[in-house]
């Protein structure tokens, strides 16, 4: 055959999709026996093979430690994907998908299954034509980055020739304070360059996540109002009903605060409040992000004391089934200080958000399920309809982000009859009654942008030392503190402790119910 | 045969029809109302109402809108509207909660183009986007003020009975200074799977050096598809910087840009639409094969390397998913500009 043609010269792809089509690759897995790529990354990968997406000689190839063939891989993987794929499992295209998927079993640390690896992928590279593209998933806790990473590269296999790429996605905890994240990224960097690590956080993935910067800079409506000006404060509310399950130890070590408020509620805000990017591209986006990070208003210890709550769930009713509480879990110690709730109130110091508090709470074993970002504005002027003694309160901008992805707007509308009586309406789009079809799943969306090489949805490393930076104040005044404010408790199925009610009555607000 | 009115709905008054839609979505205390769009549909005559109406109810499964099937009989007489109202409903995948949108059926008969399109307009959700689906052959003149209002013209080219005129009166219409409508073909979108899976395997490293080598292409359609092999034809030359040469009834001649001959073979098939394409260059081919019984394409490609098969999603030809397909918004406008210039001197 002729010689290896460019990465961009197949013209036949002009207008096929209004994004960057993925180049065929070979997609690896660490930790391909965890539930994370039976439940979300075959899937995904499955869902964007059928909708036509995956380049056909894309090959998925899991690493892990168990001994395992390729047929009962493929056979495990084939019952998962009944379960979980949004699309179901098409026979014809489960066989030839699947005919893509191998098993690679080597320990984590050992040198000779790397350097089997890197054959087994060079031989693809030559049977299908994916050109040294590479795309190393990272499904496994951070103790086995370091390890890896460093294999990865004795083998080779972050080498690239001839205008392939390869490429490395993190799944998070990406570090557990600065320091370690520091280091994780120094190890990292030594093996892949910056544009070619890509930190996943999920919950950018998501139908609305995305939405907020379309409603903000694609709507005149809004950003005129987007401002200390105009609006009052914001709520975050990430609650959900499941505890801590069987992942007891994880939990442990990381707590309400790393596990989601560092990376998913952190990069939330910043879409949310970030200045206008002068274009789409992934580092103007994260230039803008890292921005608002910066200006989070870090605390001292006492400002943690009064800015922040921490609790636990203690037993209680969910869903009308009795639940223990945290300490009671399985392998949870019965002495455990760590919060499965945290409520903060924050600021960004920057002039567009100046003075406007933010208030952010996530917990476990909460009523329901249910992510979302409200944004309060100003009341209208104490005249006129606004006159009566109770008021007739903010308008009331939602953003869900799951379930049910939408936006909201609560309007004061005249009641009809003869007297004036006013009252809130709210206008209410819901993603899957307004477009019908259901909203992939945020992992194929991820997955597609790092085979596409469009890093735009994933976390720069200054974004996460910055993000760091913010929790190393409170978890410092947590634990290193002589005198640390202490660990609130709330019955499971409720929504937390009586002091995060207290940090926003104390400024005259309430929680919003969910 | 006299009109069937049943699939229509409830009969109303013209000038009432706003009054007796307020009246079905009073009574609907779930509030399940739901539209996006004005979903216009023309159509001449009386015949496909019915068939129409049911592509409608599908079709706002995916698109929440307001929908107007308009039947026009000008000749009729003596000149008049009649007018049903309908709500469609259905359960949304999330599970439980009810979406209805309406549909507004006009019947107009003896009206001139300007008063059909002033029956329309006077029925329009106004602050919604319009996408108008035009089944019938376009108008000598676009004189009617409808399409200072469109936002979207639908069309289905493999329909044309007179395709070069037809071609012909569509530039007019999109002349006509209305910069912000656009048009979709659906027949484009017919092509949509297949051009994707081509694209995907000349993706492959040991095919896309034969892009420029190819000196063959066949394309095997039904009888009733050989536009829409005609417009993938088109989509090759365009991409590929194929010069029109000369063509004959089944064959087409081109010149690579190398000046190289390349020939086209337009073959039937009993199977729906364009249901296969070979392309070939001295030592590679690809063949690309809708299967039997299934809802996708098997690519069986050789090289000197070897042989190897692979499949891809054949797309769902089915008018209402075609349709779904066609409003999705994407960059697809200015490629098939550039096929339906050269369209132009494959059609006869």
């Amino acid at each position: 055959m002729n010689s290896t043609p460019s990465q961009s010269s197949n013209p036949l792809k002009e207008g096929l999709s209004s994004r960057p089509l993925p180049r065929p690759c070979n997609v690896v897995i660490f930790g391909a026996s965890g539930d994370l790529t039976y439940r979300k990354l075959i899937p995904a990968l499955y869902n964007i093979e059928a909708d036509g997406d995956l380049p056909a000689t894309t090959h998925i190839t899991g690493f892990a430690r168990r001994p395992k063939s390729d047929e009962s891989f493929q056979h495990e993987l084939g019952d998962a994907l009944s379960k979980f794929s949004r699309s179901g499992r098409s026979e014809e295209i489960w066989k030839d998908f699947s005919s893509r998927v191998h098993y690679h079993a080597s320990e984590f640390g050992n040198p000779e299954g790397y350097r089997t690896l890197a054959a087994r992928l060079d031989a693809l590279d030559k049977e299908s034509g994916t050109a040294g593209n590479r795309l190393f998933y990272l499904s496994v806790g951070p103790s086995e980055f370091e390890g890896i990473l460093a294999q990865l590269a004795d083998a080779g296999l972050n080498k690239t020739t001839d205008g392939a790429w390869a490429r490395v996605i993190v799944e998070k905890p990406f570090g557990r304070d600065r320091n370690t994240a520091h280091a994780l990224n120094e190890k990292v960097s030594k093996v892949f360059a910056e544009k070619d690590t890509y930190r996943i956080d999920h919950y950018l993935g998501k139908e609305t996540a995305q939405n907020i910067m379309v409603l903000r800079f694609a709507n005149s409506i809004f950003e005129p109002l987007w401002n200390h000006r105009y609006i009052d404060h914001i709520q975050i509310t990430a609650a959900e009903p499941m505890g801590v399950e069987a992942r007891g130890p994880y939990y442990e070590s990381s707590g309400a605060l790393r596990d989601m408020v560092q990376n998913h509620l952190t990069q939330i805000l910043c879409l949310l409040t970030m200045e206008p990017p002068a274009d789409l591209s992934a580092d103007s986006v994260r230039d803008e992000k890292l921005k608002v990070v910066r200006a989070l208003r870090k605390m001292s210890p006492e400002q943690v004391a009064r800015n922040v709550v921490r609790a636990q769930y203690a037993a209680g009713v969910v869903g009308g089934n009795d639940v223990l509480g945290y300490k009671s879990e399985e392998r949870v110690s019965p002495q455990s200080e760590t919060e499965t709730y945290v409520a903060y109130r924050t600021f960004i110091d920057n002039w567009r958000w100046d003075g406007v508090p933010i208030y952010v709470r996530v917990g476990k074993r909460m009523p329901k399920h249910g992510t979302e970002i409200a944004i309060y504005f100003k009341e209208t002027p104490g005249v006129l309809f606004n006159a009566q003694q109770a008021g007739l309160g903010p308008n009331v901008l939602v953003f869900r982000i799951q379930p049910d992805e939408g936006v909201s707007l609560l309007i004061q509308s005249k009641r009809p009859g003869a007297q004036l009586a006013i009252e809130p309406v709210k206008m209410d789009f819901h993603y899957k009654t307004s477009f019908g079809k259901p909203s992939p799943e945020a992992y194929e969306r991820l997955l597609l942008d790092a085979m596409s090489g469009d890093a735009t949805l994933f976390a720069r490393r200054d974004e996460v030392d910055a993000a760091w930076t913010f929790i190393d104040c409170i978890e410092h005044a947590w634990h290193n503190h002589p005198n640390p404010a202490p660990m609130a408790s709330y019955p499971a199925g409720s929504w937390g402790p009586k002091e995060a009610d207290d940090l926003l009555a104390a400024d005259g607000r309430v929680w919003r119910r969910l | 045969m006299p009109l069937d009115e049943t699939p229509l709905g409830l009969p109303v008054a013209f000038d009432n029809i706003s009054k007796q839609l307020k009246a079905l979505w009073d009574s609907d205390t779930d509030r399940t109302r739901a539209s996006r769009l004005n979903f216009v549909v023309y159509c001449q005559g009386t015949d496909s109402l019915k068939a129409n109406t049911e592509l409608i109810s599908r079709f706002v499964r995916t698109h929440a809108c307001r929908a107007i099937l308009i039947g026009d009989c000008p000749a009729a007489q003596p000149a008049k509207v009649s007018a049903w109202i309908q709500a469609h409903c259905h359960l949304t995948k999330a599970g439980a909660k009810e979406i209805c949108s309406e549909q507004i059926t006009l019947l107009a008969e003896g009206l001139s183009e300007e008063g059909v399109a002033n029956v329309l307009m006077s029925n329009l959700d106004y602050d919604l986007p319009l996408n108008i689906w035009w089944q019938a052959p376009f108008p000598t003149l676009p004189t009617s003020p409808l399409w200072a209002r469109v936002d979207r013209l639908i069309f289905d080219s493999q329909s044309w009975e007179n395709p070069s005129q037809e071609k012909q009166r569509l530039d007019l219409i999109r002349d006509s200074g209305n910069p912000r409508m656009s048009v979709a073909d659906i027949n484009w979108t017919r092509t949509m799977a297949l051009r994707q899976a081509i694209a995907q395997c000349f993706d492959m490293p040991q095919l896309l050096p034969e892009l420029p080598l190819l000196n063959r292409l066949e394309v095997r359609h039904s009888p009733d598809a050989r536009l829409t092999a005609l417009l993938l034809v088109a989509w090759f030359a365009a991409q590929l910087g194929w010069m029109f040469d000369h063509a004959s009834q089944d064959e087409i001649c081109f010149r690579t840009p190398k000046g190289d001959a390349l020939v086209v073979t337009l073959l039937h098939s009993p199977n729906d639409s364009v249901s296969g394409v070979t392309v070939r260059s001295l030592e590679s081919s690809l063949i690309l094969e809708r299967t039997k019984g299934s809802n996708l394409f098997l690519a069986t490609i050789k090289t000197p390397a070897g042989t190897s098969e692979t499949h891809f999603p054949g797309g769902n030809l089915e008018t209402t998913a075609l349709l779904c397909e066609e409003l999705t918004p994407g960059p697809r406008h200015r490629v098939y500009q550039k096929a339906a210039a050269i369209l132009e001197l494959l059609i006869p």
